[in-house]
C-alpha cells in the first residue's frame, strides 16, 4: 500500500466520524433533563412568562428537536457554532480567543508528560525490579490514581502558597500586561515581541498547571514503555546487537527504545484526550482562561452553544492527533507499507 | 546513555521554576479575586452579583443603601423624592452636580432613557421595570415616575444596580435606544461590554470575560473620590484557588471562600477574615398537599418538625445565625435569633403523637445535590435525617440533580424538600412568597390563600401595599407569627459567608445587595 492510498483511506474514516459526534454531542446536551432557562435566567426573573418565552424564542428552544439540529448543522457547514448564551458572543469568536492558551499549556503538558513518562519507563525497564524501578512505579501510580483536581490544588497550595517557588494562577502576573497579540500564546508572543521578561512570566505561569498535566498522562506512558521495552530487551535482536559488540547505550536507544515506540505513541495518540479532559478541570483550579475553563462555565451553565462548540473541537483534535498517529505508525512499522 | 542525559536536563529545567516577579506600577491598584458571574455589564441587560458589584460603582442610581445594609433609603443621584398620595407617582429631585465621567451633566432625560431602554430591552433583568407604568422629564433636574399600582418596595427595588442611569447622548451614539422595539434594535450592547457611560466614581477599563475586569477611577466624579486608582478583578472560579492567591500576596480579597477553606487561614497575621452573612436562607417546605406529601400537610406535623430540628448544630456546621422566619434576617421587621425556634424534642414528639402518629411515620426528603458557597446539601440532609430520627420520623434521602429538582420544586411535585431561598427584593414584601398567594407558598407548595383564616388573608393583602413603616412592622410581625405556627416551611440556618482579605486593607463590609463597594476600601500605610 503507498502512503497516498494509506492517507485517503484513513482520511475518509474521518468525515462519519465527526458527523457522528455532531449528532452524539447534539443529543446527550438536548436530552439531559435539565433546562436552560433554569440555568442561564435569574431565579426571580423565571416567574416572567414573557422573559422565558423571549429566552427560548431567541435561542431557538422553542423549536421540534430534529430541526435544531438541522438549524445547527446547517450553520455550521458555513462554519456558523452559534452564539454562547452565557457570554453572548459568537462560540467561534469565544474558542479562537481562548484556544492558543490551552495550545500552549496542552503543548508544554504532552512534552513535560512524554519526558517524565518515557524517562520513568526507560528507568524501569533498564533497572527492572530495582529501587529505582519501584520509585518510578509509585510516581506513576499517584499520577494515575490521585483525582487531577487534588494534585492540582495540593501543588498550587504546596509550591505557590506556601513555598512560593512557583507562579500561581492565570497566564500572567495580575498586574503583567500581555504582549501584543500575534498568535495569542503569550510565550510566542513575547518572544516575538522580543520581551523576555513577559516570556519568563508567562512560561513560569505555565510550569504548574503543565507539570500537573504532565504527571498525570505520564503514568500511562511510563507504564506502556515499561512493558514494551521489557518485551523488546528480550528479543534475539537485542542478543545479537549486544553479542556483536555494540555498546549498551546503541543497543537500548537504536534497536530497543525504536521498536518498543509504536505502543508507546498509540498511547500519547490516546493521552491527548486525558489532556484535554484534564484540561477542564486544570484551567479551572489555575483560574487559566483557556477552552478548559470556558468549557467547565458552559457545561454548568447548560450553554449548549458552547457546549456543541467544544465538544466538537475536542473531537476534531482527538480525531486529528490519532489521524497523525496513524501516520506515523507508517514510518515507523514497515509491516503497514506492505499489509 | 545520551537520551538519558537529555531528559536528566529536561527535568532539571522542569524543576527549575522560580518565584515570578511582579512588576507594580506606581498606581494604587486593588486586585479582587472573585468567581465572576457576568453575563453582560450593560445595566440593561445583565443580571449577576458580579456585574451588580460592578455597576454600582459605575454607574449612579437615584438612591441607595446604606454602606452595610438594606435598613433604609439614601439619596444618590436624587436629593430628595417625594411620594404622591395615592402612592402611584414618585418625583425625585436630581442632583444638579452630578456629571458624567465625560462631563455632561446627569439629566432627568437621561433618567428616562436609561429605565426605558431597561424596560424594553428584553433582557434578563427588564422584568424589574415591569411595574413602571409611565416617565416623564419635568424639567432638567426633576424627574416623575409612575407606577402600575402602589408599590411599597419600588424604592428598594430601584437602588439595583440595573436601575443605573447612563448617558444617554453616549448610549445612542453607540447604537442604543429606549424605543418600544429596543429588543430588535438596540446594539449598544457590546459598547457597554467594553466601556462604561455613567456618572460613578469608576468607570470601565476593560472586561475579559472570565477573565479580568478593570475599572479606573473617574476623575470627573462629582462626589468623594475613592483611594484606589484601579481596581482589577480576576475571575478565580475555585475558592481554594482565592485562597492560595491571597496566602501568596498576590491578590488582596477573596471574595468567595467557604467555611471550611476559611478556618486554615485563621492565626495567619497577615490576613483578616471577613464573616459576612450570606442571603440564603435554607429551609424544608413540606407539600401542603396531602396527595404529594401525606401526614407532612398536616400543620401539627409540620410544627413538630420545627421543633425537632437540632438548630445550633446547623450554626457548628456552618456559622451565620438561625432565622426566625422565611423573611432573610437582614431586612426590616425580619424575627432574627431572638424570635427563632429552638429545639424542643418532648413538644415535637407531643405534636406527633395529637396528630395521630405517636409510632413514628416516614418522609421522603428531596433535595438538590449541590452546594452553594461551601454548605453542602447532602451534609444538611443527613443531618435532618438524624434529628428527625429523634422524633420517629424516618427519613429517606433523595437526592438529586440540580436541574431536575429544580423543576419538580418549580412545579410543586415535591412532597418534602429541603431548599434555599436568597431574597429577590431587599425589602419585607419580598416575604409575601412564603404566603398563601406567593411564589413559593402557592406555585411551589399548593397553599392556597382559601386555606387560612379570613383575617390573615387580609393582613396578606395589607403586606402588599403598606408603605407607613409602623403599619409594616404590625403586619409583618403577625404573618411572621402565623408562619411559626401554622406555615409549611422549616427554616433552619442562615450561614455565613466568609471572605478573606489582606491585613493592610481597610473599610471591607460585605452589602447583601452589591456584596462589595470598592469605594470604602483604602490601604493602611505600611
Amino acid at each position: 500500500m503507498s502512503f497516498f492510498q494509506y492517507f485517503i483511506r484513513r482520511a475518509l474514516l474521518v468525515t462519519p466520524l465527526l458527523l457522528g459526534i455532531t449528532v452524539m454531542a447534539f443529543l446527550i446536551a438536548n436530552l439531559i433533563p435539565a433546562d436552560p432557562t433554569i440555568a442561564n435566567l435569574p431565579p426571580n426573573a423565571l416567574n416572567d412568562e414573557d422573559t422565558i418565552a423571549a429566552f427560548r424564542k431567541k435561542w431557538g428552544l422553542d423549536k421540534p428537536l430534529h430541526q435544531q439540529y438541522l438549524t445547527y448543522l446547517g450553520n455550521l457547514l458555513q462554519g456558523d457554532l452559534g452564539t454562547s448564551i452565557k457570554t453572548r458572543k459568537p462560540v467561534g469568536e469565544d474558542i479562537s480567543r481562548r484556544l492558543p492558551a490551552t495550545i500552549e499549556l496542552a503543548t508544554l503538558g504532552i512534552i513535560f508528560g512524554i519526558a517524565l513518562g518515557v524517562g520513568l519507563g526507560l528507568v524501569s525497564a533498564i533497572w527492572k525490579d530495582s529501587l529505582a524501578d519501584y520509585a518510578a512505579r509509585v510516581i506513576a501510580f499517584i499520577g494515575i490514581s490521585f483525582p487531577v483536581f487534588l494534585l492540582a490544588l495540593i501543588f498550587l497550595t504546596v509550591f505557590y502558597a506556601q513555598m512560593r517557588i512557583a507562579a500561581g494562577p492565570g497566564r500572567l502576573d495580575i498586574i503583567m500586561r500581555p504582549p501584543p497579540t500575534v498568535t495569542g500564546m503569550f510565550t510566542i508572543d513575547a518572544l516575538l515581541a522580543g520581551d523576555l521578561k513577559t516570556f519568563k512570566n508567562a512560561f513560569d505561569h505555565l510550569v504548574l498547571p503543565a507539570s500537573t498535566l504532565a504527571l498525570y498522562i505520564s503514568a500511562i506512558i511510563s507504564r506502556i514503555t515499561r512493558s514494551s521495552l521489557l518485551e523488546v530487551l528480550n528479543q534475539d535482536y537485542m542478543r545479537t546487537a549486544r553479542a556483536k559488540g555494540l555498546r549498551e547505550r546503541y543497543v537500548i536507544g537504536f534497536h530497543g527504545l525504536r521498536n518498543s515506540l509504536i505502543p508507546v505513541v498509540t498511547v500519547i495518540g490516546l493521552s491527548y484526550g486525558n489532556l484535554l479532559v484534564g484540561s477542564i478541570l486544570i484551567e479551572s483550579i489555575f483560574a487559566y482562561p483557556g477552552i478548559g475553563f470556558y468549557m467547565f462555565r458552559a457545561s454548568t451553565s447548560q450553554d449548549f452553544p458552547a457546549i456543541m462548540g467544544v465538544s466538537l473541537l475536542f473531537a476534531f483534535i482527538y480525531v486529528g492527533v490519532n489521524f497523525v498517529v496513524d501516520i506515523i505508525y507508517f514510518f515507523l512499522d514497515p509491516r503497514i507499507r506492505v499489509a | 546513555m545520551n537520551r538519558l542525559k537529555y531528559l536528566a536536563v529536561a527535568l532539571a529545567l522542569l524543576a527549575l521554576v522560580t518565584g515570578a516577579l511582579g512588576v507594580y506600577a506606581q498606581e494604587k491598584v486593588l486586585v479582587i479575586g472573585h468567581a465572576e458571574s457576568t453575563d453582560s455589564l450593560d445595566p440593561a441587560n445583565g443580571f449577576t452579583g458580579t456585574g451588580h458589584m460592578i455597576n454600582h460603582v459605575v454607574y449612579d442610581q437615584l438612591v441607595t443603601f446604606p454602606d452595610e445594609d438594606a435598613s433604609q433609603i439614601l439619596p444618590r443621584l436624587a436629593d430628595s423624592w417625594e411620594i404622591s398620595e395615592d402612592g402611584l407617582t414618585y418625583t425625585f429631585s436630581l442632583n444638579p452636580d452630578a456629571v458624567f465621567a465625560n462631563g455632561d451633566d446627569v439629566t432627568a432625560d437621561d433618567v428616562v432613557f436609561s429605565f426605558n431602554r431597561l424596560k424594553y430591552r428584553d433582557g434578563n433583568p427588564s422584568f424589574l421595570a415591569d411595574p413602571i407604568e409611565s416617565l416623564e422629564a419635568i424639567d432638567d433636574d426633576t424627574v416623575a415616575i409612575t407606577v402600575v399600582e402602589p408599590r411599597p418596595s419600588f424604592l428598594s427595588e430601584i437602588t439595583s444596580a440595573v436601575f443605573s442611569v447612563s448617558n444617554a447622548d453616549v448610549v445612542r451614539a453607540n447604537g442604543g435606544t429606549d424605543a418600544m422595539d429596543a429588543a430588535e434594535t438596540d446594539e449598544a450592547g457590546a459598547y457597554l461590554d467594553s466601556q462604561s457611560a455613567g456618572s460613578g466614581p469608576y468607570m470601565l477599563a476593560l472586561w475579559e470575560p472570565q477573565a479580568r475586569t478593570e475599572l479606573v477611577r473617574n476623575e470627573n466624579y462629582w462626589g468623594e473620590q475613592p483611594y484606589f486608582d484601579r481596581v482589577i478583578i480576576i475571575n478565580m472560579p475555585e475558592a481554594a484557588t482565592q485562597k492560595a492567591a491571597l496566602e501568596a500576596g498576590e491578590i488582596d480579597i477573596a471574595l468567595d471562600l467557604s467555611s471550611d477553606n476559611v478556618a486554615s487561614l485563621v492565626g495567619n497575621e497577615s490576613i483578616e477574615i471577613y464573616r459576612g452573612l450570606s442571603n440564603w436562607t435554607h429551609f424544608i417546605i413540606m407539600n401542603t398537599d396531602e396527595e404529594k406529601s401525606g401526614p407532612f400537610a398536616n400543620p401539627k406535623v409540620q410544627l413538630a418538625v420545627r421543633y425537632a430540628l437540632d438548630y445550633e448544630g446547623y450554626k457548628t456546621l456552618w456559622g451565620g445565625v438561625t432565622p426566625g422566619s422565611n423573611m432573610w434576617v437582614g431586612l426590616f421587621t425580619a424575627f432574627g435569633e431572638d424570635r427563632a425556634f429552638s429545639r424542643d424534642l418532648d413538644k415535637a414528639r407531643e405534636l406527633l403523637a395529637e396528630a395521630g402518629y405517636a409510632d413514628g411515620l416516614d418522609m421522603n426528603l428531596e433535595y438538590p445535590d449541590f452546594a452553594l458557597g461551601g454548605v453542602s446539601f447532602n451534609t444538611n440532609a443527613q443531618k435532618i435525617q438524624a434529628d428527625l430520627a429523634e422524633v420517629g420520623i424516618n427519613v429517606t434521602l433523595a437526592p438529586g440533580e440540580l436541574q431536575v429538582e429544580l423543576a419538580k420544586y418549580r412545579s410543586g411535585e415535591h412532597s418534602v424538600g429541603y431548599w434555599l431561598w436568597g431574597p429577590d427584593i431587599l425589602d419585607p414584601i419580598d416575604f409575601t412568597s412564603f404566603l398563601p398567594g406567593g411564589k413559593v407558598a402557592t406555585e411551589r407548595n399548593n397553599w392556597q390563600l382559601e386555606d387560612v383564616p379570613e383575617d390573615i388573608q387580609g393582613l396578606i393583602a395589607r403586606a402588599r401595599t403598606a408603605s407607613d413603616p409602623e403599619e409594616r412592622m404590625e403586619v409583618y410581625t403577625a404573618l411572621q407569627e402565623f408562619n411559626q405556627q401554622h406555615g409549611p416551611f422549616a427554616p433552619f440556618v442562615v450561614p455565613e459567608q466568609p471572605s478573606a482579605y489582606l491585613a493592610n486593607l481597610q473599610g471591607f463590609i460585605f452589602h447583601p445587595h452589591w456584596t462589595l463597594d470598592v469605594t470604602l476600601l483604602s490601604r493602611a500605610d505600611m
